[in-house]
């Protein structure tokens, strides 16, 4: 029977990383998964919406939640910075009663719905490392990566809790799924650490000195290839990074590629784009 | 059975190594002599202990009593000595240390009283005789200004008959100095006040206890409870003044100096029920028998197992329970940042030890560079701040057992993050510090901001809710451990801090300050450079939990007040309400019309070379070629010019005409 989650893409997945949803529908097909789209799911807030009024960040992923509680099922993100966000906001709605009934109130008076905290917010790795299970993935590659690739999670989901059955602080799926997949992980401090992003507009400096530090340990360390599980932090570690480097004047230069995006190619989809990735790799060279 | 009080190394060791391997635990052979190990001794130094004459710390002299005999019998050239406890040659013959030769066989009154075994579970009454008998006094003295020493040395008194004491409890205003001659056990708890100073009721007896005529109290056994409050400088100082009076009088400390800060309670406590069988294992005739400890704790606790009892019916302290504090001992790899600034040289150690799992990171680190590599340097102090396994910690609060499994399992220590490193692990906290005065620490009152009560004093206004809420938020065990989380801090040189935001912040909330400095918080907090804004990702700040994840809130209340203060002007303002606008458009995030509108004509220009990258398709995978030729409209990933409404889009306009009007 197949693995049925709500699915909640994010923003960036359905704009600027549309390489993200062609690849979620890829593993979807692959891993017999049944992703329910949540077509009226709103933008999660990403924490910038909590600075002007943490009531309405929250009500709107309340919205969220109560779409996803009423088909019965938990929802899925491939996008750390909705998790992160948005577990925070579900944990706040369940430890606060008071909250949650001046919440259901609004909601009731603006879309007739309502939240029971009967949901849970999971991101595409603990799916694929909790659910799926990696001894399934393994058998299931086809093209292994065979590169030596640096995780970096995204700071938002790696509070205990969001990060569900992993380490908030010392995490090891994203590694345990390159190596499930055929590459060898490269285990770097800085896969945990912030790149800035939230403040990358308002404090471009700082958020690309950052940047640059998570790139350039990644290079140092001997990663041909940055997989990001955050596809917001992905914009600054991949568009941002020519300027990163420029900003610290040193060398930062290597590909950066999604999550779902390398699960897919090691099951055997996209081999195009794959190949294009390990041409960049060996051209950029470490 | 013997007990050894300390030992120490003559002039003329030959470094043939015979000490280190009979009692590696208290001996290691330098190049130029026999060291004794810091761990051991009670003054924690790393040498021959001749002049210091350093006790063995608790009962490490009874435990190791006879490899200690068998090294000092082993030493081919007879230049290993050492002191029995309770010998007539003890620590009051000075630094020239007793005459007890290595070959001269124990006598009798030199030996400790062998007690019978003290199972817990067996009948333990025969271990229990010697204690009843003789002298019983026990002298309690506290130096209180508020009364709270005073608390705790009542509740001691009464405690003390459970351990067969005969208490005097007495304030120290209440005795001379010369009393203490002649007492056996004497049990201290002094606060301190102000900068370092001593409470009023006992100024008296700290001068005369400094002045010509000092009592001699070699047969004396003490120990020390130090209260204070470590916002201030000094903190315990009056306590560990006292503790070092007695020990420079030749008075034998039996349980290690505790210091308390402000919630003093439960480790007052867990002093008191270490020291009262401690003193209550010193027989009549001032001998201290260490296997009476646990005989006294065992009946002191009404005869339960020694381990998780209701000291309900000890009496005193109703409720307390004893926690189950051992753990069994495991196989940690430690693997440990080193730096050397001489050198410049970064790098790893790896170091297997086996260490009981209730020993703190702390307590491992001490014991690596004490017994395995005394060039390793760790922070002092009493709030170690240091990543361990990726999360930023106080060392001496994390227990082993929390981090490795009973079958074994590897530790990771790095040097806090955000701060220069000195060396290996300890860092160089100044621009904290630089911060921190920066911040206008100090307090204006606003004029007539208190009240007279009926006895005419005055008082402050502040109300208890506010108080509570200020102590909230400002409060914190180590600021240098909050400041670590932060990952902006390392790349933001003039940015003050979360642990800085957060003190201002509940400064700012405190009713009673004058507007003048209110003024200045808020400046400074929505300054971009320095401010709350400057701080890039409240996320990685929340991960690390607790007072971390507190400061973030801090900073997120700082920055809507800003916002709404400054009516979201500013970059910052622009890119937050631009967000939610667009938001409130579509229920999607429009990251075209956010950079442009965030950015400017100008940073968008700025912005080409990312544009460019974007746009060759260079960086993205094969996609669409049509999409990444949009990136050339707008900076960054900007493939989506207008974004379709989400469904029941009317939903989402109709939470933000109830909750957010201004937006």
């Amino acid at each position: 029977m197949a693995l049925k989650y709500a699915h909640y893409p994010g923003c960036a997945a359905q704009s600027s990383a549309r390489e993200v949803m062609d690849a979620m529908v890829a593993i979807e097909r692959v891993l017999d998964l049944e992703l329910v789209e949540l077509t009226g799911a709103s933008c999660c807030g990403a924490g910038v919406i909590r600075q002007a009024n943490p009531e309405l960040q929250i009500a709107l992923n309340a919205r969220t939640f109560a779409q996803a509680e009423s088909q019965g099922l938990d929802i899925l993100t491939p996008c750390a910075t909705c998790q992160g966000n948005m577990w925070e906001d579900l944990n706040t709605l369940n430890e606060d009663a008071e909250l949650r009934d001046s919440i259901n109130q609004v909601l009731e008076r603006s879309s007739g719905l309502q939240f029971n905290g009967d949901v849970r917010m999971r991101h595409l790795l603990h799916i694929l490392v909790e659910d799926v299970g990696l001894d399934t993935l393994r058998e299931k590659v086809v093209n292994p990566l065979d590169l030596p690739i640096a995780g970096y999670y995204g700071a938002p989901m790696l509070q205990r809790g969001a990060s569900c059955g992993d380490d908030p602080w010392d995490p090891t799926y994203l590694e345990s799924l390159v190596d499930a997949l055929g590459g060898t992980s490269i285990r770097t401090d800085g896969r945990v650490r912030s790149v800035g992003f939230p403040s990358l507009m308002s404090q471009e400096k700082t958020a690309l000195r950052m940047t640059a530090a998570v790139l350039e340990e990644a290079k140092n360390s001997g990663a041909s290839v940055i997989v990001s599980a955050c596809p917001l932090s992905h914009i600054n570690l991949d568009s941002y990074q020519d300027k990163a480097g420029q900003t610290v004047g040193r060398d930062t230069d290597i590909p950066v590629v999604h999550l779902p995006e390398i699960v897919a190619w090691a099951l055997g989809q996209m081999p195009d784009r794959f190949a294009y990735l390990r041409t960049r790799a060996l051209i950029i060279g470490n | 059975m013997t007990g050894i009080l300390k030992v120490w190394i003559e002039e003329g060791c030959i470094t043939c190594d015979a000490c280190q391997d009979a009692c590696p635990e208290v001996f290691e052979v330098t190049d130029d002599s026999c060291f004794i190990k810091g761990d051991v001794r009670m003054d924690g130094r790393f040498d021959e202990n001749r002049d210091a004459g350093s006790h063995l710390k608790g009962s490490l002299g009874a435990e190791l009593s006879d490899f200690i005999v068998d090294a000092a019998e082993g030493c081919p050239v007879e230049v290993i000595k050492y002191d029995l406890i309770g010998s007539s040659t003890d620590s009051s013959e000075g630094v020239e240390g007793p005459e007890t030769d290595v070959g001269t066989e124990i006598s009798a009154d030199a030996e400790i009283s062998d007690v019978p075994p003290a199972s817990p579970e067996g009948d333990s009454d025969a271990g229990m005789d010697f204690s009843m008998d003789g002298d019983r006094a026990l002298l309690i003295l506290f130096g209180s200004q508020s009364g709270n020493a005073e608390g705790v040395c009542a509740k001691m008194g009464k405690l003390a008959s459970k351990y067969g004491l005969d208490a005097t409890v007495k304030g120290m205003d209440e005795i001379q100095i010369s009393d203490l001659e002649g007492q056996k056990r004497v049990l201290v708890v002094c606060s301190t006040w102000g900068e370092g100073d001593m409470p009023d009721n006992a100024e008296d007896l700290w001068k005369a206890a400094n002045g010509v005529s000092i009592p001699n109290l070699s047969g004396t056994y003490f120990s020390v409870l130090a209260l204070g409050d470590s916002d201030y400088e000094y903190f315990c100082q009056s306590g560990i003044d006292w503790d070092g009076w007695f020990e420079k009088q030749g008075a034998l400390r039996l349980v290690p100096r505790v210091d308390c800060d402000v919630d003093y309670d439960s480790l007052a406590d867990a002093w008191m029920l270490d020291a009262l069988p401690h003193v209550g294992a010193v027989d009549g005739s001032g001998v201290f028998q260490i296997d009476a400890v646990e005989v006294l704790k065992f009946k002191a606790s009404g005869g339960k197992t020694p381990t998780g009892v209701e000291v309900e019916a000890v009496g005193a302290l109703q409720g307390f329970v004893i926690p189950e504090m051992s753990s069994a001992s495991r196989l940690a790899l430690f693997t440990i940042h080193r730096y050397d600034p001489k050198a410049t040289s970064v790098g790893t150690d790896e170091i297997e030890l086996e260490i009981a799992g209730h020993m703190t990171v702390y307590d491992a680190l001490n014991q690596i560079r004490n017994w395995h590599d005394g060039s390793l340097a760790i922070p002092l102090g009493s709030n170690p701040v240091l990543e361990v396994n990726g999360r930023v910690v106080l060392a001496n609060h994390v227990r082993i057992d929390s981090l490795v499994p009973e079958a074994g399992g590897s530790i990771r220590v790095d040097p806090a993050p955000g701060f220069p490193v000195i060396r290996d692990l300890i860092s160089d906290l100044t621009s904290l510090r630089k911060a921190w005065a920066k911040s206008e620490p100090w307090f204006n009152a606003e004029t007539g901001q208190s009240q007279s009560t009926e006895s005419k004093a005055r008082v402050s206004r502040q109300s208890p809710i506010c108080a509570r809420q200020q102590y909230e938020a400002g409060s914190s065990r180590s600021r240098a451990l909050v400041h670590a989380a932060s990952d902006t801090v390392p790349y933001a040189p003039n940015l003050l801090g979360p642990s800085i935001h957060a003190h201002m912040w509940a400064k700012f909330n405190d009713e009673r300050l004058s507007r003048s400095q209110r003024e200045r918080i808020v400046a400074r907090l929505a300054d971009p450079v320095e401010g709350v804004f400057a701080e890039c990702d409240l996320h990685a700040l929340r991960r690390h939990g607790g007072e971390a994840a507190r400061a973030s809130d801090a900073n997120l209340k700082a920055r809507r007040h800003i916002l709404h203060l400054s009516k979201f002007s500013g970059r910052s303002g622009l890119h937050v309400k631009t967000f939610a606008k667009t938001v409130k458009g579509s229920g999607l995030l429009n990251e075209t019309f956010l950079a442009a509108r965030t950015l400017g004509p100008l940073g968008m220009l700025g912005n080409l070379k990312a544009t460019m990258r974007m746009a060759t398709g260079f960086t993205r995978t094969g996609g669409p070629l049509a999409r990444d030729l949009q990136g050339y409209l707008a900076p960054g990933k900007l493939p989506k010019i207008i974004n379709r409404r989400i469904d029941g889009h009317h939903e989402v306009v109709a939470l933000y005409t109830e909750l957010e009007r201004r937006l």
